[in-house]
């Protein structure tokens, strides 16, 4: 180990090790959690992507992330269309809001006793609109190891193609590819 | 149905604010995650390493000569010093110690900070860490860093006196650096209303004194002035007043800033350095918001206007895309940087949003990441919850990056001393002998020595220091004192380091000697007396006969039990083993009956040399009272010993077993004279009888002769005989 970095603390007598990402990363036995076992969030928010331009109108039917991770993980993701939370139907028959539309809260779990390596997680969606923004929490204590998002994707399918940004034809636009 | 397409919403980025045109790296909220490798991954947990006695707030970490050292506040009087080892690859950190209370009184929370600094000659390190406050309230103190740490100590005094004057009086640094081999500081206050934060001074290289051309004596020894700093060593930087707010590096500069500049500086000596301005407008906002990421590398630091960089010639922006935020975080004095070589980030803690950023009493609870590589920001802040549910961020007073390189030192000893022997040759001198663990010329070797056995070596045990040319054997011959046992152990000690110590080993002085021996002949042999010291001691006399015949020694006296206590002890040695006549030797040996140590010659046993005449007799009164024939020629008179023959070729005379080569012969004429001679006779020239001649006394000589003659070997006389009888020369006839 050649470096460290070290927090002291401005209201106390205590000295804080920062953990190095990747090495000390995601509840290893010598930096199990943020002291006193707090758990932290990672969260990531993108921006607002419209992969058929900007006026153009696309029917997004799955976000994927895929990513590198070390053990078993849990992420959270919620999904907006428009600035508007995807929705699903509510068929928990205990809800009050049974059979109503809510906001879509996904959570995604690997399987028990995954060994880790490149995972591809995908939330089924469907909404139709412009533009997607997609906002990714993490809990520190639902991951093992480190945990490297790598790409995050929105299938979709083209409904109206972009006027103002001429050639954002999804058939033939530069990032898209067909799956 | 199209087939679904892929469109890639996001790849591994950083934090941007919103752009007009988005990028696919982009993020409008990264928390908790830093860029890595090219991926950005979440961030990994803090860990409490350690804590610090009862204080309240760290102010400083730094890493030097093998340890963490922290400087910590308790929050209404005292600064406290402590130190810590840095982790291995199997342990972890350790448990602060305290290495001294650096100031008192101090009652407002201070902003003071550590300069290690490792300068001095080869035989006199100066291995020191500089305590500096920002806020030149307090003097600047210096801990002089030695190894072992139980040496280290707290220097006071401080010679950077700027005046010719033989005191030393306090220094009022703001900041230090090491730079070009010179230490650096900042700020000078030379009393109420006599600041001048803007000003840089200077020491000589490696803080090795010189003579201060400005003239002046030392104010420790009166001569001329031998400082560390000189008084003409400063410079000045941007306009009066305009306090120094940070230090750091770039690029082979050094960077320093003020609030509404930055400047580079440059140059390896007093004769040359220079300074040129890199900035008139950026500047940065505290001691602890600038640092230099990664060795040789660019200096990034906090200014009013949010992240920058420099190279030392330009300053460039680095906050464009996190504008929002550096408006929302604010800054403040307490923005501290960091950089982790291992993750290639710089850290920035800073004031959280919407806090009110004017308090003094507010500490950073957020960061900002920079990946230098990558350009890119992240952010997030550290939770330092101690009750599960109930997180708070962790409020960082100080972030400070410690590497191995800051640990390295020059070498140490390579090993302690080997195989150190201990041997007493008396009651005042005790030989030490060892083989060096270290053979480096520079290498010296520290004798420690007590009367108590595993000891800690420190200042009082130490009795000498040893350069390497000295060799592997000391004598100690200081402060010894009669049967006690000493112990001894050595230590190495190299570019300002000490090796652990040596096997223990001891040795026991020897009794006193006593303060004479006399000897005196008695008729039937020798009487030997000794002056006893030591009251608890007993006597063994030893007894050789003279050198040459074998010399082996007889022990005649010892009683093991039975002290003789202080005065004169007296023994007759005149058993039958004396024969009279001989001469002998004589030698003491005294010892303690209550000690374990064994017996203790009083003098150098086998030093024969130095015996002395006062340790030989002869036999018997040193007389031969054997007959000898004598006979009156007229004008001579012949000796004869009737049956004793002296042989040409080895003159051995046999009566007394005593080899010579000479004979002296003396006479004794009578009238109260004397005794006359000597007459000389080799004996080469030997007879069956020795015939002496005189002329012209028979007729007037009337008087009666005795004769002495005396047996030489080498020049030493090995046997005295008296012819008692009287005798007329010229008749022959008897008295």
């Amino acid at each position: 180990m050649s470096s460290f970095i070290l927090a002291g603390a401005g209201d106390s007598n205590k000295i804080y090790q920062i953990g190095r990402i990747g090495y000390d990363s995601g509840a290893v036995a010598s930096f199990p959690q943020d002291p006193g076992e707090t758990t932290y969030y990672g969260e990531f928010e993108t921006e607002r992507m419209s992969p058929a331009g900007e006026d153009g109108l696309v029917r997004f039917r799955r976000i994927v992330l895929r990513a590198l991770t070390q053990g078993s993980w849990e992420i959270y993701m919620e999904v907006f269309v428009d600035d508007v939370q995807t929705k699903i139907w509510d068929n928990d028959e205990t809800s009050s809001t049974y059979g109503q539309q809510i906001n879509q809260s996904i959570t995604i779990t690997s399987k028990e006793g995954t060994p880790g390596g490149e995972a591809i997680m995908e939330a089924d969606i469907d909404a139709t609109g412009t533009f997607v923004q997609v906002f990714v929490r993490i809990a520190s204590e639902d991951i093992q190891g480190y945990f490297l998002p790598e790409s995050l994707e929105a299938h979709v399918q083209a409904i109206r193609e972009s006027k103002s940004r001429s050639t954002l034809d999804v058939s033939v636009a530069p990032w898209a590819e067909s799956s | 149905m199209p087939p679904l397409q892929r469109f890639v919403v996001a790849l591994a980025g950083g934090l941007q604010d919103s752009k007009a045109q988005p990028d696919p790296g982009d993020f409008v909220r990264l928390h908790n995650f830093a860029l890595f490798r090219g991926r950005f991954g979440l961030r990994a947990p803090v860990k409490e390493i350690a804590t610090i006695g009862s204080d309240s707030q760290i102010l400083d970490i730094k890493a030097y000569r093998d340890k963490v050292w922290i400087l910590g506040w308790d929050g209404s009087d005292e600064v406290t010093l402590y130190n810590m080892d840095w982790p291995g690859p199997t342990a972890d950190w350790g448990t602060p110690s305290v290495k001294g209370v650096i100031h008192t009184g101090v009652t407002s929370k201070p902003l003071i900070r550590m300069t290690p600094f490792s300068g001095g000659l080869e035989d006199e390190p100066k291995d020191r860490i500089y305590i500096a406050d920002y806020n030149q309230v307090e003097p600047t103190k210096i801990f002089q860093v030695t190894s072992p740490e139980a040496t280290s100590i707290l220097k006071v005094d401080f010679d950077a006196d700027p005046l010719p004057v033989p005191t030393a009086e306090d220094v009022y640094f703001s900041l230090m650096i090491p730079y070009q081999f010179h230490l650096w500081g900042t700020g000078f206050y030379g009393g109420t209303g006599d600041f001048r934060p803007e000003m840089l001074r200077f020491s000589q290289p490696g803080l090795i004194p010189n003579i201060d051309p400005a003239g002046g004596v030392d104010f420790e020894d009166n001569t001329p002035a031998s400082k560390e700093w000189f008084s003409f060593g400063y410079r000045n930087l941007g306009r009066r007043g305009d306090k120094i707010k940070a230090l750091s590096f770039a690029t082979g500069n050094m960077m320093v800033f003020q609030a509404g500049s930055a400047h580079a500086l440059f140059g390896y000596g007093q004769d040359s350095w220079a300074a040129k301005q890199v900035s008139d407008q950026i500047g940065c906002v505290g001691p602890n918001a600038a640092v230099q990421a990664g060795a040789g590398g660019m200096c990034l630091f906090w200014s009013h206007d949010g992240p920058f960089a420099t190279d030392g010639t330009q300053v460039m922006s680095i906050g464009e895309d996190i504008k929002q935020h550096v408006i929302d975080l604010g800054a403040t004095d307490n923005v501290s940087a960091a950089y982790s070589p291992d993750d290639g980030v710089v850290y920035f803690s800073l004031v959280e949003p919407l806090a009110d950023k004017d308090s003094t009493d507010l500490w950073p609870t957020t960061y900002l990441a920079y990946d230098v590589e990558k350009k890119r920001w992240a952010e997030g802040s550290w939770l330092a919850g101690n009750v599960t549910g109930d997180p708070f961020a962790l409020q960082v007073a100080v972030l400070s990056t410690i590497t191995a390189r800051d640990i390295a030192a020059a070498p140490g000893p390579r090993d302690k001393p080997q195989n150190v022997v201990a041997t007493a040759y008396s009651d005042k001198f005790i030989q030490i002998k060892w083989d060096p663990g270290d053979t480096a010329t520079e290498t010296r070797t520290m004798i420690h020595r007590s009367t108590s056995p595993t000891f800690t070596p420190d200042d009082t045990t130490l009795i000498a220091t040893l350069d390497s040319d000295y060799g592997t054997t000391y004598n100690d011959k200081t402060g010894l004192t009669e049967v006690v046992t000493y112990f001894y152990q050595l230590q190495h000690y190299r570019n300002g380091t000490y090796s652990a110590s040596s096997t223990e080993t001891s040795a026991r002085t020897w009794c006193a000697p006593p303060v004479s021996v006399t000897l005196q002949p008695i008729p039937d042999g020798i009487r030997v007396t000794v002056d006893v010291l030591h009251n608890l001691s007993n006597v063994q006399i030893w007894r050789s006969p003279v050198v040459g015949l074998g010399h082996v020694d007889t022990m005649l006296a010892h009683d093991p039990t039975t002290p003789q206590g202080v005065g004169d002890y007296v023994f007759d040695d005149n058993g039958s083993n004396i024969t009279c006549g001989i001469e002998y030797h004589y030698f003491v040996k005294i010892h303690d009956i209550n000690d374990s140590g064994g017996e203790h010659p009083s003098l150098a046993y086998p030093d024969e040399v130095n015996l002395g005449e006062k340790l030989r007799a002869i036999a018997c009164a040193g007389e031969d009272t054997t007959a000898f024939a004598v006979a009156a020629g007229g004008n001579y008179l012949r000796v004869t010993q009737p049956g004793k023959v002296l042989y040409t070729a080895t003159c051995f005379y046999t009566r007394a077993n005593v080899e010579s080569d000479m004979i002296k012969m003396y006479v004794d004429k009578g009238g109260g004279a004397g005794y006359v001679g000597p007459w000389k006779f080799p004996c080469k020239r030997a007879f069956g009888a020795v015939k002496f001649s005189f002329t012209a006394y028979c007729p007037s000589q009337s008087a009666m002769w005795t004769v002495k003659w005396e047996s030489l070997q080498n020049g030493t006389k090995v046997l005295n005989t008296v012819y008692n009888d009287a005798i007329n020369p010229c008749t022959g006839a008897a008295v």
